[in-house]
């Protein structure tokens, strides 16, 4: 019980890990060690999976039941539908801007944050585990 | 509308943990906190499960009830 926890413990300080080092190659315009540290972070990650699963094996332990994945289920289709939801935001907010409000410096404050699929990936991710913790600590399920 | 379900009563009575429980069903502890404090309407499926653990019809452990108090 108590290795599985610091396995689980290891596995989430990864994906942050592999997060803070990919943003901050690709920040720092370094594609090609971006690319690596992700690729060395999903190969970090698959391990360690596959040792906590090991683990649970073991003990007869269940990692994952009906309750996870409807959860999971409804979190992703939240979390897909905010995304969507912003990035629509995000796509007419120039041409409001632009058009109703008449700001150019707002507009081109959004025209930026254009091209940043990798922002929508964040709020998505973001996203997905706010859904996450609301529908497992806030809100009732059914099965 | 709701389900209501007697699940701590009858572990309590079998003096079983949330654990023991959980490993009988196969689910997490999690997911028995979950159902015990309304949070989580099981499956039929583990319904009966859980049912069948403590050998008592589904319908002794859980509850359905068309309005709730005041409705």
């Amino acid at each position: 019980m108590g290795k599985i926890r610091l396995l689980w413990f290891a596995y989430y300080l990864a994906i942050v890990l592999m997060g803070a080092f990919v943003g901050a190659f690709a920040a720092l315009g370094d594609l090609f060690s971006a690319l690596l540290s992700a690729v060395f972070g999903a190969a970090v990650l698959l391990l360690l999976n596959v040792a906590i699963r090991k683990e649970a094996a073991k003990g007869k332990m269940v990692l994952y039941d009906e309750r996870y994945f409807r959860i999971r289920e409804k979190s992703g289709s939240l979390a897909f539908r905010a995304t969507v939801t912003l990035l629509c935001l995000m796509l007419l907010s120039p041409w409001i801007s632009a058009h109703v409000l008449r700001s150019q410096q707002l507009a081109n404050i959004f025209n930026a944050l254009l091209p940043g699929t990798g922002l929508a990936l964040a709020i998505l991710v973001l996203a997905y585990y706010a859904a996450y913790v609301y529908y497992s600590k806030f809100r009732g399920v059914e099965g | 509308m709701s389900i209501r379900n007697r699940l701590r009563e009858f572990r309590a009575r079998y003096r079983m943990t949330q654990e023991e429980l959980a490993r009988r069903v196969g689910v997490t502890r999690q997911t028995i906190i979950a159902i015990e404090s309304g949070k989580y309407l099981p499956s039929l499926k583990l319904a009966f499960k859980l049912a069948k653990a403590f050998n008592v019809k589904i319908e002794d452990l859980f509850e359905y009830r068309e309005f709730e108090e005041g409705e």
